[in-house]
């Protein structure tokens, strides 16, 4: 199942916050901003996927 | 009158038939045909009523039932009447008891009940402001359970997965959310579809509201603009508890900006059109985009920065260790010891004298308080003190003891002289009975036992007689 983009930025917004924080380590910080880069582009890739999907009910319930 | 003249006229054919056979006896099924004829009048067809709706029913199959009714001078008169399925389904509103209406239709007879009902084809609410009423009515109950309160209001999720949207899958309200979302962000749209106009409008809207709520993370219930009629549905309480009662947030965008329905009242946001709804229900793509742009040169600013607080370090510490430098750090690190050694030594000698004469200063304090020095110097005094106390203390006992001698002596004489017991030296005694001094001959009584005191001891006697000597 694919992570939902809500939950993509949450992780990221994650990630900027340890970058931000002056305690974490150089080597720390090359791995977020790898994962963080990773996670930018899956975003931007969701964002770009085309089309909206639409399903109609039947009026059976 | 017609039918007047009509029920003349077959009240003449039946004379005319009786004259022959006597007294003629109808069939039901001929007065029957005969009542539906006469009330088929034509000035009981196609006819405007207006009166209150009373007894209303709507029954399972769709038809409705009721009575009108009207009071004068009061005096009631009530028309039972039907409305069917068919005709039901037209009506622009929800009639209810108590409602004023007008309503067209045709008197007919029911023969098979022997009943007559008027039949509705179209019908009307009717006196000034008839659905406002209702809607304040409705409102106001609505507020008194607290629906429109700002509390219950929910905030939508940021990132909707799947959006529901109840409306009418042909018109143009679900092309514009499609078409704003498509535009703003991929998410999918889940349609439930419904009537949103019409007598059973409310009643489908809230069906389709409960159809799709459990799919959802954000449902938009939507209506193009209309007449204050053709929105009616979505005051209905019906709706408006359909959305109180969904579980993820309700955007509603029902007619133009100007019109307020009740379900936008309890809504937890309203928007003005449908197209307003989806942009309130999803962000925008291309702000997303940038915020990700952004994010992305933030993350890269930090990782540059860190690494340039890291290379600063790295220089820092490879010129700290430097051997000209530690050298340097050498000598002024001893050169401190120096000083430290020195001012050590000052302050612990400074330190010993101060200590020295404030010794022998509590020493001299000390012997100020010996207390054999004290008893030496304060004893002699205080024997003699003392033994002139004790002296004045004995001569002024001797003379008191004196004193109480002397008048015990005098006290004594007076005694002698006065108490009994010269008396009893003359030959006088004391008679006592039960331990009582007998005073008189008339205390006394023969048998009576009794004591005598005299100045020696003590004798009991027995009275045998007593003699009076003056009669009382």
């Amino acid at each position: 199942m694919k992570k939902k983009y809500e939950e993509l930025i949450g992780e990221l917004k994650e990630i900027v916050k340890k970058m931000e924080e002056s305690s974490t380590s150089l080597d720390e910080m090359i791995t977020l901003y790898e994962q963080g880069m990773v996670l930018v582009k899956q975003c931007e890739e969701r964002l770009n996927e085309a089309e909206v999907k639409i399903t109609e009910l039947g009026r059976e319930s | 009158m017609k039918i007047i003249d009509q029920v003349i006229m077959d009240q003449a054919t039946l004379d005319k038939w009786s004259k022959k056979e006597g007294p003629v006896t109808l069939r039901v099924s001929e007065v029957s045909r005969m009542i539906t004829r006469l009330l088929e009048d034509s000035a009981l067809q196609n006819i405007w009523i207006t009166g209150e709706i009373t007894n209303f029913k709507k029954h399972s199959s769709g038809h409705l039932y009721f009575s009108l009714s009207e009071q004068v001078n009061g005096k009631e008169s009530v028309i039972s009447c039907s409305i069917w399925r068919n005709a039901a389904r037209y009506l622009d509103f929800s009639p209810d008891d108590g409602m004023e209406v007008r309503a067209y239709g045709s008197v007919s007879h029911y023969e098979p009940g022997g009943r007559y009902s008027f039949q509705i084809t179209q019908m009307k609410p009717s006196g000034a402001g008839e659905r406002a009423l209702l809607i304040e009515g409705w409102r106001r109950e609505m507020a008194a359970k607290g629906w429109f309160s700002p509390e219950r209001k929910r905030t939508p999720p940021r990132y909707p997965v799947r959006i529901g949207v109840v409306t009418s899958p042909t018109g143009a309200v679900i092309h514009d959310i499609r078409n704003v979302i498509s535009k703003r962000f991929p998410a999918e749209i889940i349609l439930s579809p419904a009537m949103v106009q019409g007598a059973q409008a409310h009643e489908d809207i809230a069906r389709a509201i409960v159809r799709v709520q459990e799919m959802v993370d954000v449902l938009i219930v939507g209506r193009g603009g209309g007449s204050y009629e053709d929105l009616f549905a979505f005051n209905h309480p019906c709706v408006v508890e359909a959305i109180v009662n969904c579980p993820v947030p309700v955007i509603s965008a029902i007619g133009h900006e100007v019109d307020i329905t009740l379900a936008d009242l309890a809504a937890d946001v309203s928007a003005s059109t449908p197209s307003h709804a989806a942009e309130q229900c999803v962000p925008d793509r291309e702000s997303e985009l940038e915020a990700l742009m952004h994010t992305r040169k933030n993350m890269f600013f930090q990782l540059v920065n860190r690494m340039g607080s890291a290379q600063e370090e790295l220089n820092n510490v490879r010129e700290r260790l430097s051997s000209a430098r530690l050298l340097r750090e050498v000598r002024v690190r001893q050169e401190g010891l120096a000083e430290l050694t020195d001012r050590l030594a000052r302050g612990a000698s400074g330190f010993m004298d101060k200590a020295h004469s404030r010794i022998s200063e509590l020493r001299g304090r000390l012997e100020g308080k010996n207390p054999l020095l004290f008893m030496r110097r304060e004893l002699p005094g205080q024997r003699a003190f003392l033994y002139e106390i004790k002296e004045r203390l004995s001569c002024a006992v001797m003379v008191r003891l004196q004193d109480k001698q002397s008048e015990i002596n005098s006290l004594s004489a007076i005694l002698k002289a006065r108490g009994p017991e010269a008396l009893f030296k003359a030959g006088y005694c004391m008679i006592t009975s039960a331990g009582e001094a007998v005073r008189s001959c008339t205390d006394l009584s023969p048998g009576q036992a009794v004591t005598l005191r005299l100045i020696d001891g003590t004798a009991d006697a027995t009275i045998t007689e007593v003699n009076h000597e003056k009669k009382v």
